[in-house]
């Protein structure tokens, strides 16, 4: 091959590297806009996410909570009676333990 | 758990994925580093005006490096394996897939069809890393992660 054209092919070669090095800058530059957008829509998404979790979180427990004051009203509630009806049997009691106290004196009166 | 298994655990994750990027990462930088010192040069390289040279060389240097520390950016997040740097890993695949293929042509210029040998493997190189770059700008495109 001759000089002359060894010559043209080098500078064709030069300018392909050249073309190869913007393209690679021009690649870069695409690909870093790109995964900015990216990022931005997904730090967008990831909290739209988070909100919807919290949002549905705190329904949950919200509810959860109802469900326990309602018991809470009827162990409540249920404890009242207890105590009334103990407090009953031990008047009926008192009242028995005065009647046989009574017959064990031999006084008939009440 | 082995040693073999140790070790490579300590290694980062981008080297344990992708191993082969990051041997073809550092089989690049020699020659680029000896071609611009003047150390060694190839004389399929004299084709080119000394401009494209030195661009030449210091395109394969970037472009490895870059290549590399693209690679390394690797991260698991959840199930899913991530490069987070992904625009340096396609500039470098840019660069290095367009040097590859220049010294293929060069070499077949300078020896015609005796060059083939060596030459075939560098362009099968080139064109195995424009593939790769080509894929990655795709699934970047399509939101697929790559």
């Amino acid at each position: 091959m001759d000089p002359e054209t060894l010559k043209l092919i080098g500078v064709v070669l030069g300018a392909l590297l050249t073309g190869g090095f913007l393209k690679a800058v021009l690649d870069y530059r695409t690909a870093k806009k790109t995964t900015q957008i990216d990022y931005s829509t997904s730090v967008a998404q990831t909290l739209a996410e988070l909100n919807d979790r919290l949002k549905t979180e705190l329904k949950e427990v919200r509810e959860e909570l109802r469900v326990e004051r309602a018991q809470r009203r009827t162990l409540e509630e249920q404890l009242i009676e207890q105590r009334e009806e103990l407090r009953e049997e031990r008047r009926l009691r008192r009242e028995l333990e005065e009647r046989v106290r009574l017959l064990e004196s031999g006084d008939t009166k009440p | 758990m082995g040693f073999q298994s140790r070790m490579l655990r300590r290694l980062p994750l981008g080297v344990r994925v992708y191993p082969l990027d990051m041997t073809f990462c550092f089989l690049g930088v020699p020659s680029a580093v000896f071609s611009l010192i003047g150390f060694s040069t190839s004389r399929a390289l004299s084709v080119l005006p000394q401009w494209a040279e030195i661009g030449w060389a210091v395109m394969l240097l970037v472009g490895c490096l870059t290549w590399a520390i693209g690679t390394l950016t690797t991260r698991k997040v959840g199930n899913d394996i991530v490069i987070t740097r992904v625009e340096l890993m396609i500039f470098g695949l840019t660069l290095v897939s367009t040097t590859s293929f220049i010294y293929a042509v060069a070499m077949i210029v300078l020896n015609g069809t005796t060059a083939l040998l060596a030459a075939v493997p560098l362009m099968a190189f080139a064109i195995g890393t424009y593939l790769r770059r080509v894929d990655l700008i795709g699934r970047m495109r399509d939101k697929d992660g790559p």
